[in-house]
């Protein structure tokens, strides 16, 4: 899991003794940020998804079918561009 | 893609968000979240908080709140086309779902910063962003800041 740290958390100050530092990654499906869990497998925090070969959350993986948040975002631009044309005509 | 900075503040509510920061009216752009910051200045108290970095799904009707500025991290760098809104006293649409929930003492400050590749990122659609929500929360001051690219 080590290679696929995508993100960095930290505590400091409340009850703990010193800074509490934890490992994230980001799901590529979902974009939800995930804690890695030290030394464990992705199964663990997640999933593996095969087709855009990276890591995805528990819920993603749980899916079990793969939406890369590039796509969706591409989708919700689209749709937005589309949207604003049929106002722009006078349409809904 | 240039990099900016901006923080906003408020007496914390279980309902409205701290800080949105969404893509322009006019001009949208995508925007990539890499760092979070949230604390509270107020009086140190044993009170519990959780903080959410939610979506913005729809532009909704919001009300209220004051606009803070985004700074470009390089002074050379142009004006973020960003909008970012502190205080609401009604928010945008937001996602039920939290991108990130951190559990956490008032006492307490915590940041989460992205490596390159793992950054929250937002569509170029006017009005979608991001918000940052205590759902769980004392009615106490608290801040937060958000760096991202656009």
């Amino acid at each position: 899991m080590a290679g696929r740290v995508q993100g960095y958390a930290i505590w400091t100050g409340g009850d703990f003794s010193g800074p509490a530092e934890a490992d994230t990654f980001t799901c590529s499906h979902c974009q939800r940020v995930v804690f890695i869990k030290p030394r464990a497998p992705a199964s663990e925090s997640g999933g593996w998804c095969g087709r855009c070969d990276a890591l995805i959350c528990g819920r993603c993986a749980d899916k079990g079918v793969c939406t890369p948040w590039e796509k969706q975002l591409e989708r919700i631009e689209a749709k937005a561009e589309q949207d604003r044309m049929l106002m722009a005509m006078g349409i809904g | 893609m240039a990099r900016y900075g901006t923080d906003g503040t408020r007496t914390a509510s279980t309902t409205l968000s701290v800080l949105e920061l969404v893509a322009d009216g006019t001009t949208a752009r995508r925007m990539s979240i890499y760092d979070w910051i949230m604390g509270s200045g107020a009086t140190p108290a044993d009170n519990a908080f959780e903080w959410q970095l939610r979506r913005v799904t729809a532009a909704g009707t919001p009300a209220g709140g004051s606009t803070v500025n985004i700074e470009p991290l390089d002074s050379a760098d142009v004006a973020a086309l960003a909008d970012a809104t502190e205080g609401r006293t009604t928010d945008r649409t937001i996602d039920a779902d939290s991108l990130l929930s951190i559990p956490l003492n008032q006492r307490a400050s915590f940041r989460w910063v992205a490596a390159p590749g793992g950054e929250i990122i937002t569509p170029a659609t006017v009005s979608l962003g991001i918000v940052v929500m205590t759902p769980t929360s004392a009615a106490v001051a608290v801040s937060t800041s958000l760096h991202f690219s656009e």
